[in-house]
């Protein structure tokens, strides 16, 4: 019984699978910029560059944090709900801590994180489900307080934050470093090997020696702390933290990762394909409205696109029963 | 015997992985006794436990909310579990294969608005009045069944699946809101669903038919004998000569049309239609059949079962509110609740080289 019935794909069409996932995302988005270049040719001007890079920085620190949780097979359904929870942490230390309360909310979410992955991985039960429970907590424990929101004081130290430099705006510097350090790290060390390992086929990765449950935990923590860092970045834009804060995130979240090419199946997939991602549903949101249909068809528009790139990304070949 | 085994395999699309087969079947087999033992008692709590911890529930605020244990509050609890029991009726269906449904509120949403444009309303000249029905379970009915086509063709998890399909709905209510809520002017048609019968509302008899029907089709028919089936064992099921993916499909497009009758008892108790009705009851119908014991492994529980479960929820809903809870901490306890009701029904499987995703 040692011989199983797994689908063996062919070589040469598995590799024009992973072609496929790897540059028809550039492809896609090199598009869309020429398309609505056309459209309209101020579309490529500076201020409508730093508006787009300005509104794609919370996505990109979600989608980063989020990736890595992908790469492993698992999913996060709980960012969006904490990233509120935690901007209100985060208005409340700021009088005290000024910029550590940064510090303090990052560590914050990566404490809760670890939490959700042990409770994954010791109790064994799927992280949809953990994380769904969690997007219910954290929810519930934002609208607790009294007050719909609390103001983070307009001389505080934080908001220099919000400026731009060079041009740039500040926190789209902050997310892009985060996705550049999270990438090379990826890449350079072995964590990126283990991650891979992992989604890839995790008893084969827990026998040749990989640290299966450090790394599954480990990519929860670091995937919450950036739900936190982002709904941070969301509250210094908007001067206040809400229990609302970055409540729509997730499927923006959800789509720029697997349109990137993350498979949701784990194991393959990166950081730079998510910033690909972010680019290209930030861009379509951008074209939506020049095209003039606007806000109402978005919800419907990452619905289908977070099925349609699911569908295509997905390693058909590794699923034997889908649940 | 694996070279004859893997064609026939194919044919069906259903592999099978070594953790079936190999080492842990062994594994198994070695402490099947244990299993055994352990699960008949597991088995007991999961039959009894719900019923249990309502009748404790019940006791306790009998007790501590003098309000509580009122012939006119506990017809009031019924009331209110109606829209959340047919809802539950549906997704116990999906649960029941082990795949999970998160589009619940999108398509709540979809059906509100569109059965609130097709009665008589503020908004346009329509005037269906029950028939108003229909195309709203077709309507849900449809959004299900895209649902189960697409996890079972495109083979993308359901709740990858649904989390989208909710979108789509959310859209397209809001397209059809469009920033003006119909309002329902159809009188007769609201005071046939708010009147009562022998002091019951309506809403809750229909919620009984419903229950009624969802048990009638879990027992009784193909579709419900084999998503259970499906939901303890899909690769045996599929190599016994079932057509999985077709069951699978018509199960999700069933939840969906009970999601649509829901619906259809929330716009005409609001009398209003609006996107934002149908906001939790997701959370909450899952709640409600973990709690009852309809676990998200699969293969277990039930429609009574589940509707144990919202009696749970909506009592505790209930007696918490009448001890002056906030509303948003039983969002948050709903949380916990779940998490814990799923450690503590998989505890017993859990296993060194088990993967979970």
């Amino acid at each position: 019984m040692t011989a199983t019935a797994t689908v063996v794909v062919p070589p040469k069409q598995r590799r024009e699978l992973d072609a496929l996932r790897r540059f028809a995302p550039v492809l896609v988005l090199v598009g869309l910029v020429i398309g609505l270049t056309l459209k309209r040719s101020d579309f490529l001007s500076i201020g409508q560059q730093q508006q787009l890079v300005e509104s794609a920085a919370p996505l990109l620190v979600f989608a980063t944090g989020m990736t890595v949780v992908v790469m492993c097979g698992g999913i996060d359904l709980s960012i969006a709900a904490f990233a509120g929870f935690a901007s209100l942490w985060f208005a409340r230390f700021v009088p005290h801590l000024g910029i550590g309360a940064l510090v303090a909310v990052m560590l914050l979410g990566a404490a809760i994180g670890t939490v959700q992955g042990v409770i994954h991985v010791k109790a064994q039960i799927p992280s949809f489900v953990v994380t769904l429970g969690g997007l219910a907590l954290w929810a519930g424990l934002a609208l607790l307080q009294d007050k719909p929101s609390i103001l983070i004081a307009s001389n505080s130290s934080v908001l220099a934050l919000d400026g731009r430099l060079v041009g740039v705006p500040r926190l789209a510097i902050l997310a892009g470093s985060l996705a550049l350090v999270t990438g090379l790290l990826m890449w350079a060390t072995p964590v990126g090997r283990w991650v891979r390992a992992v989604g890839s086929n995790e008893t084969a990765a827990y026998l040749s020696g990989v640290p299966v449950v450090a790394t599954r935990i480990a990519a929860f923590a670091f995937c919450t702390m950036c739900a936190a860092l982002a709904g941070c970045m969301v509250a210094i834009d908007q001067t206040n933290g809400s229990p609302g804060t970055g409540r729509t995130q997730l499927l923006p979240t959800v789509a720029a990762v697997v349109v990137g090419g993350t498979a949701i199946t784990g194991g393959v997939g990166g950081v730079g394909r998510t910033v690909v991602g972010v680019l290209i549903v930030k861009v379509l949101g951008t074209g939506l409205s020049i095209i003039g249909i606007g806000q109402k068809w978005e919800n419907i528009l990452y619905g289908a696109l977070v099925i349609v790139a699911a569908a295509l990304t997905i390693d058909g070949s590794k699923l034997t029963v889908v649940k | 015997m694996s070279i004859d085994a893997r064609p026939a395999m194919r044919s069906t699309g259903v592999g099978t992985s070594p953790r079936r087969l190999g080492i842990f079947a062994r594994r198994r087999t070695a402490n099947a006794s244990a299993v055994r033992a352990r699960a008949t008692a597991g088995e007991r709590v999961l039959k009894w436990g719900p019923l249990a911890a309502l009748a404790l529930l019940c006791m306790f605020f009998a007790w501590r909310a003098e309000r509580f244990a009122t012939v006119d509050n506990l017809k009031n609890v019924l009331d209110q579990s109606a829209v959340l029991s047919i809802a539950t009726v549906g997704i116990t269906f999906v649960l029941l294969l082990g795949a999970i449904d998160l589009s619940m509120e999108g398509i709540m949403s979809a059906c509100v608005m569109v059965g609130a444009l097709l009665v008589m309303n503020s908004r346009n000249a329509n005037d269906w009045g029950l028939f108003a029905v229909i195309p709203v379970v077709l309507v849900g009915a449809a959004f299900g069944l895209a649902n189960g086509l697409i996890t079972t063709r495109l083979k993308v998890p359901s709740f990858m699946t649904t989390v989208g399909m909710s979108a789509v709905g959310l859209g397209v209510a809001q397209l059809l809101f469009d920033g003006d809520q119909p309002r329902v002017l159809d009188r007769p048609l609201r005071a046939w669903a708010i009147g009562r019968v022998f002091g019951f509302t309506r809403a809750t008899l229909v919620a009984v038919v419903c229950i009624a029907i969802g048990v009638v089709i879990q027992r009784h028919t193909r579709l419900g004998r084999y998503a259970t089936a499906i939901g303890s064992a899909e690769d045996i099921v599929a190599l016994s000569g079932v057509n999985v993916r077709r069951y699978k499909a018509l199960a999700f497009a069933l939840a969906g049309a009970f999601y649509s009758i829901a619906a259809v008892l929330l716009f005409l108790k609001q009398g209003t239609g609006n996107d934002e009705l149908a906001v939790n009851v997701n959370f909450a119908a899952i709640t409600a059949a973990v709690v009852g014991g309809t676990l998200l492994s699969g293969g277990q529980g039930g429609v009574l079962q589940s509707i144990v479960g919202v009696l749970i929820v909506k009592v505790l809903e209930n007696g918490l509110l009448l001890l002056d809870v906030q509303p948003a901490l039983q969002r948050a306890v709903q949380g916990v609740i779940v998490v814990g009701a799923v450690v503590a029904a998989t505890w017993p499987l859990r296993h060194r080289l088990r993967v979970v995703k």
